[in-house]
């Protein structure tokens, strides 16, 4: 059976923009994918240097590599960043 | 100041390990009434430079102003970046303390310190003026050489929400011992500026130049190689207001008076937003700078204006927040004119910006309308009527127009990050002794940035032990004269941790272990929270405003849940 696909909405921050040039800081990337994808697998179909994805929020829920993408989640991705 | 005389003394045998806020907050206990009136004669101001500060150890260029504070009626040590630290150290001073009032009201003064002695010259010509104005007239007058520490409007006219200001590297008005009033207790000393000329002075008193020196270069690779401060790492590129994002997709960057924990423009004025917009107006990208001499991290930035001249310098994580998203304001250049303002007047930002939250919130204006609010700052800053009301904080203004949701701990404005969406700072605001700080024990490391561990900003369980843990490290970094942000790389390299004790052993000849960080940390903080037993505070102070209680914080409609018996639990040690 095929499965079904989910849209998300995806934004990069930081230094991980410059890695999509659809991304632009916070810009909304909607991107289609198959129901049930993990984080993880999500984040190999992005070609971004997995080492630099530090931090990963659904829907303003800090999620790690097992989440499953819903659809209309909100995923926002940071690399290592600090302030105060 | 009432006779305008200075003596020198001896640093005392039992003071000998002491700087930076273990020093202030020392003298302060010792020698203030704990009852005192903050603005009466009895208060004094202690201005001290940390342990290292003075010597090469890296990103070390502090000072703690501490005075019983005018905000909060409790301790008090606000620090700063600045040349004027390492300056005041390098002429052998250990502190500077202020007491008494001029008998003449509203008479201010200027003190010229050298290695020849203090002077006190009359500061009248540069009353009622802009820090912006003055500061060039100031070094213009004394030499390019010296450092300033400067109270502006807002100090002379004794607000709560007065800030102490030194000037950065390139001479602005603009690194700030901001929080807690510190501003208008030296405003009422009269005391208008402190120049200091560290020309000829002997130095910083050093017991074994090796270990300072074998510390230093430990602590000076960890800087380098960490991902957040190395050169052109993570602070250098976007500065603090990175943060900006960040909280907004944690849901909890406070906005329009603490009423959501998003904002539907945080893009629009984050680090990025700043790096992104200087690079259209000037072509071309533009790296951050040091506030203060010896800084390797250089986080500290410069907003341009469209037609590519300086409009401000430091959009700073909580300032861009406070004026910004907690406001309302979406626009990157009505939040520089705000901070110009702020530093021009000598405000507090986080103060200033929850003071106008609360102000909208009354109806003063619409959230949103940057005009008017620009338009309440200068009011503050001329000290008209409705401006005295606003410049002495956000508690004050709540009082006065009948609002409930006013953000405070102990009469001071909560920094950028809402307790109902990330616990343990709220633990932090909550239980440190110097009113709703986040500077004091920042659980956003863990919680959020997940540096050195990790914990579930939404979750209460451990958040007490982290927020006590946090706090007494806080202490001794606030003590050795260290920035703050050494913590993101020490934490995650040992041996940088341990280069920042051995310095501290090099210069004081104490034999000091990592693990006596604590120890030592928790002894100030025992010592701040006596002197405000004796001013009358209780556990019944420790406690976040009501509202945060029973109004949920959109996105995830959580209120601080946090119990009383584990904030009493934080404070007993």
């Amino acid at each position: 059976m095929q499965k079904k696909l989910i849209e998300i909405e995806v934004r990069l921050y930081g230094k991980l923009s410059e890695y999509s040039s659809k991304a632009g800081i916070g810009k909304v990337m909607a991107v289609t994918l198959q129901e049930n994808t993990s984080l993880s697998s999500f984040l190999d179909q992005l070609h971004l240097p997995r080492e630099e994805v530090k931090l990963v929020f659904v829907n303003n829920q800090q999620r790690n590599n097992s989440y499953k993408l819903q659809d209309g989640d909100r995923v926002a991705m940071f690399p290592l960043i600090a302030g105060g | 100041m009432k006779d305008r005389t200075a003596t020198y003394q001896n640093f005392p045998d039992e003071y000998k390990t002491r700087g930076g806020r273990w020093l202030t907050s020392s003298l302060v206990s010792d020698e203030v009434d704990p009852l005192c009136h903050p603005l009466g004669p009895n208060n004094k101001v202690v201005l001290a430079p940390g342990i290292v500060t003075g010597t090469a150890a890296p990103t070390s260029a502090r000072v703690s102003v501490g005075a019983k504070s005018p905000l909060t009626g409790a301790i008090k040590e606000s620090n700063a970046g600045a040349a004027w630290a390492q300056d005041v150290a390098r002429l052998g001073l250990k502190a500077i303390v202020i007491e008494s009032q001029p008998e003449e009201k509203d008479k201010f003064w200027l003190l010229h310190i050298t290695k020849n002695g203090v002077k006190f010259l009359p500061a009248d010509e540069y009353l009622g003026k802009g820090l912006y104005e003055v500061y060039p007239q100031l070094f213009e007058r004394f030499g390019k050489k010296v450092s300033i520490m400067g109270i502006g409007t807002a100090g002379e006219h004794k607000m709560a929400m007065a800030g102490v200001c030194f000037n950065d590297l390139s001479g602005r008005p603009s690194r700030y011992a901001g929080r807690g009033g510190m501003g208008a207790v030296l405003g009422s000393k009269g005391v208008k500026f402190i120049m200091v000329d560290d020309e000829g002075g002997p130095g910083v008193s050093i017991d074994n130049m090796n270990l300072l020196n074998t510390g230093r270069d430990k602590l000076r690779d960890a800087l380098n190689t960490h991902a957040i401060s190395k050169p052109k790492g993570a602070l250098n590129n976007y500065g603090t207001a990175v943060l900006i994002n960040i909280m907004n997709e944690a849901g909890g960057l406070p906005t329009r008076n603490f009423s959501s924990g998003t904002f539907e423009s945080a893009a629009k004025v984050a680090g990025e937003a700043i790096f992104k917009g200087n690079k259209k107006r000037l072509g071309k990208g533009l790296y951050n700078h040091a506030c203060s001499p010896g800084c390797t991290i250089e986080c500290s930035n410069t907003w341009y204006k469209r037609d590519g001249t300086e409009h401000v310098s430091c959009l700073e994580y909580e300032s861009v927040w406070a004026l910004g998203p907690n406001c309302g304001i979406s626009s990157l250049d009505t939040i520089a004119e705000m901070v110009r303002l702020c530093n021009n007047y000598g405000f507090d930002t986080i103060e200033a910006g929850c003071t106008i939250g609360v102000a909208m919130e009354a109806g003063l204006t619409q959230f949103g309308n940057g005009r008017k609010a620009i338009q309440l700052l200068h009011e503050i800053g001329k000290g008209t009527q409705l401006g005295s009301i606003l410049g002495n904080g956000a508690a004050v203004t709540g009082k006065v127009f009948g609002i409930v949701r006013v953000p405070v701990v102990k009469s001071q404005s909560m920094p950028a990050y809402d307790p109902r969406a990330v616990k343990g700072i709220g633990i932090t605001y909550a239980t440190t002794t110097m009113g709703a700080d986040h500077t004091a024990g920042y659980t956003i490391i863990p919680e959020i940035l997940h540096i050195g561990g990790k914990a579930d900003p939404l979750k209460v369980r451990g958040k007490g032990n982290i927020s006590r843990k946090f706090q007494a490290m806080t202490a001794f970094l606030d003590s050795a004269g260290h920035c703050l942000f050494i913590v993101f790389p020490i934490l995650e390299i040992a041996a940088g941790y341990e280069g920042m004790v051995e310095e501290c052993n090099g210069v004081l000849g104490t034999n000091w272990r990592v693990e006596d960080v604590t120890r030592i940390g928790l002894d100030i903080l025992r010592m701040e929270r006596k002197f405000n037993e004796a001013a009358g505070f209780t556990s019944a102070h420790d406690r976040l405003p009501e509202f945060m209680k029973y109004e949920p914080l959109p996105p995830h409609n959580n209120v601080f849940d946090v119990p009383d018996r584990i904030l009493d639990k934080v404070c007993k040690f």
